[in-house]
């Protein structure tokens, strides 16, 4: 679904942001795009998208070479950038200019997701909230239907309730032929949504494993006590005791912490690379 | 790449119509501010007792014409300016031949017509207000003036312009006006410049001045000297170049203008 083959790019000369990055995504499946501040998140997406164009490399979604933003390839893709823009026009006005342009546009589904995020039809784009537009947009990106589906900082500007709402309705419009990548730093707005992790780090793709694996291989586990040190690949203390990843060698289930996952690969990213070779 | 990829009839309609419904209050509003500033600068540049004929206002249509065509057109790129927007724009599922022309039509067809309107409405105004002030209409005699003014030639002009314009606005989404204004300055004086170098090589000491030259069309030379004084030749390129000029001016420098602006609209980054 979305190929990038030694990817190079650079705002600046001599101080590259990717270099020759690879990395495949496939349908099926919602992909959490993991890094620090400034570690080239956004910018991946953007090259997906077709915004920026690789020094070298290539960038292909669904066959298409994104750089060209042909009108069959953006029809089969929808980003939703962490900061947008609506026209000042009604949500009716929008959805009567902007949904022909894309074919699987299901109107039922829209109305059917403005009514889960709580937004009266008859209020003006013009009148609402910075949330509240991002649930429009959000909610017109998932009606579209397209194929990739892109989101860079989703849940940024949203209440607690929408960040619970927003996990619902992009759990359940995930589908076999669809590809959703959600870039965040905030890790646990992903916690029960992603089934892929893709951490990206000092201009590479340090981490990408699917959540069951990382449960297969890791144990996250909290403990009063840290007994044997040498096993525990990663730990972070709280007020409720110690929580740790350590290898799950008696394949044990446990819930993943994003966090901690995230904050161990960047810390200890050979040893943890070790273990899923 | 696909023939749909790159136009579709309908898609253009439906981006048509979506420009129109995103813009139909700032066109709409502009038309009128538009039609009330001309006819204050209509008033104003008539108030010898009201007696005007209409071709002593046609300067102050070609002025208007060329500021506020100009000025819209160098705004016509301004969401690549804007991160949001600009990401709206280039991410709309529809080609870039498709925007580009959308954006090519409103600025030159549909600025001339609003322009023309706008004029009209102010024109018909004023001449209700000398009406009501001394029972007399505007005295028209557009035909005479037309008769003797090469008029088209302000529209030739107006289109390059304009296709300047469109490529400055595609390259600076900032202060693109004057941005564009000044390049186009300092490109001018180049070409002087060098066709003054070109003119002082072939003419030497017989050139009247090193400023007495129109670039690659007229220069003015020394032929010799009288009593009464210098007696001076101007040299003007064969008719059959001139011809060749006027048909580049008027039908080959926009296109390629637009072309290039285009190609700088498919390279954009964001």
């Amino acid at each position: 679904m979305i190929s990038i083959q030694n990817l190079s790019f650079s705002y600046r000369k001599n101080k590259p942001l990717f270099d020759n990055l690879n990395l495949q995504l496939e349908a099926g499946h919602i992909y959490g795009l993991l890094g620090k501040n400034g570690a080239g998140k956004s910018s991946l997406l953007k090259h997906i998208a077709g915004l920026l164009f690789p020094k070298a490399g290539h960038c292909k979604v669904l066959g298409f070479d994104s750089r060209y933003r042909q009108p069959a390839f953006l029809q089969n893709i929808f980003m939703v950038p962490e900061e947008f823009y609506l026209p000042q026009v009604s949500i009716k006005s929008y959805l009567s200019t902007y949904a022909p342009f894309y074919p699987l546009f299901d109107k039922k589904a829209f109305y059917n997701y403005l009514e889960e995020f709580q937004i009266p039809m008859d209020q003006k784009l013009t009148e609402m909230s910075y949330g509240q537009k991002k649930k429009v947009l959000i909610s017109f990106a998932l009606a579209s239907n397209t194929k990739a589906l892109i989101l860079d900082e989703p849940t940024n500007g949203l209440d607690i309730p929408s960040k619970s709402q927003f996990r619902k309705v992009i759990a359940a419009a995930v589908s076999d032929e669809k590809c959703i990548v959600i870039s965040t730093h905030q890790v646990r707005d992903l916690d029960n949504l992603i089934d892929s992790i893709v951490i990206i780090d000092n201009h590479k793709i340090i981490f990408r494993q699917d959540v069951e694996t990382v449960t297969d291989r890791l144990l996250f586990s909290t403990v009063a006590n840290i007994v044997d040190t040498n096993k525990v690949l990663f730990s972070d203390s709280s007020i409720r005791g110690h929580a740790v990843i350590t290898p799950n060698e008696g394949a044990q289930h446990s819930k993943i912490d994003m966090e901690l996952l995230f904050n161990a690969v960047l810390d200890k990213p050979e040893r943890i690379t070790q273990i899923f070779n | 790449m696909q023939a749909n990829n790159l136009f579709s009839p309908v898609r253009f309609g439906w981006y048509m119509r979506k420009h129109f419904q995103d813009n139909f209050r700032l066109y709409g509003m502009s038309v009128i501010v538009l039609t009330v500033l001309l006819l204050i600068l209509l008033l104003v540049s008539s108030t010898d007792n009201f007696s005007i004929k209409a071709s002593g206002l046609m300067p102050l249509f070609f002025i208007g014409m060329y500021a506020t065509g100009l000025i819209f057109t160098s705004l016509c790129f301004s969401e690549l300016g804007n991160k949001q927007q600009g990401i709206d724009y280039l991410l709309f599922p529809a080609s870039h031949m498709e925007k580009f022309i959308s954006t090519l039509l409103v600025t030159t067809v549909g600025f001339l017509l609003f322009y023309h309107v706008a004029f009209y409405l102010a024109y018909q105004t004023m001449d209700l207000i000398i009406y009501t002030r001394k029972h007399v209409h505007i005295v028209n005699d557009l035909k005479t003036f037309t008769a003797d003014m090469p008029w088209q030639y302000f529209y030739v002009v107006w289109f390059v312009a304009q296709a300047f314009m469109l490529l400055g606005a595609v390259y600076f989404q900032k202060y693109s006006f004057i941005k564009t204004i000044f390049l186009l300055a300092v490109f001018l004086f180049c070409l002087y410049l060098l066709n003054t170098v070109f003119v002082m090589l072939f003419f030497g000491k017989t050139l009247d001045e090193w400023y007495s030259h129109f670039p690659f069309i007229v220069v003015q030379i020394q032929k010799g000297a009288t009593s009464i004084g210098e007696i001076h030749d101007v040299l003007v390129i064969p008719e059959t170049l001139q011809k060749i000029f006027i048909f580049t001016a008027t039908y080959l420098l926009p296109p390629m203008l637009w072309t290039l602006a285009y190609a700088r609209l498919r390279d954009k980054e964001i």
